[in-house]
């Protein structure tokens, strides 16, 4: 892709940034084009060299706080012209209420995910109990030598002790995806507010 | 490497390809590269970082018609890689705790 191309593609995924911070990166990014273009390297190959704007966007990103983000955002809206004013101060009760119902639906998931890893752990932790009282229990039968109590207590005791061998198994796996997960979730908010936008554009 | 070890590496690393003469982006990551992996998106906030903190300074300069920015190391910086200097110091004998062989005594 031509220099061009790959910086517009930068500038576009980083658009919901200060436009100084948008300006200062493409600069950056030029620069580095331009310096390999001089070696000897045709645009092509100068671009070839570098990370994807995908990759560049997401560092940049990354390195700014989701409340910058958001702060920029708001103070990037062009002055509003009165009408605009009064129109959204009229539709306030529609728009409020939607936003509203959009941010507790994302909190919803949020809530909803973490609350299946909780109840994860309160299964795990209700196996590993279960098991203790079964081989518990079987130890008081035997003393009292109801040996087919005890063998049955025995029995329900191993057999949880598996589920949480089982558990203990799956729910590292199960916790690292969930973290991950929300990583991934964060990244994508940040893209949300940065990205591509076609009302901004001037 | 390790990118945990890259990390603390890095910005160490940035200061010392300006350590001597001041430089720019591209002919940093020249540098550096032969010893850390580096690219420009790391780079970037690695030089936004140390120049908040203050151990290089920035400026620019006029190049075949546009305009290069270049990098020096303040006080601060050389600071910091005299003080990497005496951290190597006990990084080395971490490393050699680590690879000890067996031992009659351990």
């Amino acid at each position: 892709m031509t220099k061009a191309e790959y910086l517009s593609q930068i500038r576009e995924r980083i658009n919901g940034i200060s436009t100084e911070d948008v300006e200062k990166n493409i600069e950056y990014y030029s620069e580095m084009i331009d310096d390999r273009i001089e070696e000897g390297m045709t645009e092509e190959e100068a671009v070839s060299q570098m990370d994807s704007p995908r990759k560049a966007a997401d560092m940049i990103l990354a390195e700014t706080p989701i409340t910058k983000l958001v702060e920029d955002k708001i103070n990037s809206k062009k002055q509003f012209r009165t009408w605009e004013i009064v129109l959204i101060a009229l539709g306030a009760p529609l728009w409020l209420a939607l936003l509203i119902a959009a941010i507790s639906v994302i909190l919803a998931l949020v809530i909803s995910v973490f609350a299946i890893l909780i109840s994860f752990y309160a299964v795990g932790f209700a196996i590993g109990v279960t098991a203790i009282a079964g081989i518990a229990g079987a130890v008081m039968f035997a003393v009292t030598l109801n040996m087919k109590a005890a063998m049955f207590m025995l029995g329900s005791g191993l057999i949880c002790a598996g589920l949480l061998i089982l558990f203990i198994m799956i729910v590292k796996p199960a916790t690292v995806g969930v973290v991950r997960l929300c990583a991934w979730f964060g990244k994508i908010i940040k893209r949300m507010f940065a990205g591509r936008n076609k009302t901004d554009r001037e | 490497m390790d990118i945990q070890l890259k990390r603390g590496l890095l910005d160490v690393c940035v200061l010392a390809a300006i350590k001597n003469t001041d430089s720019y982006g591209y002919q940093i990551i020249k540098d550096v590269k032969p010893y850390l992996e580096i690219s420009e998106s790391t780079l970037y906030p690695i030089l936004k970082r140390l120049e908040s903190s203050m151990m290089l300074s920035v400026y620019s300069v006029e190049h075949n018609g546009r305009l290069r920015k270049y990098y020096r190391i303040t006080e601060a910086g050389r600071q910091r890689l005299v003080e990497f200097e005496e951290e190597w110091k006990e990084i080395e004998a971490v490393y050699r705790f680590i690879v000890r062989k067996e031992n009659i005594d351990d």
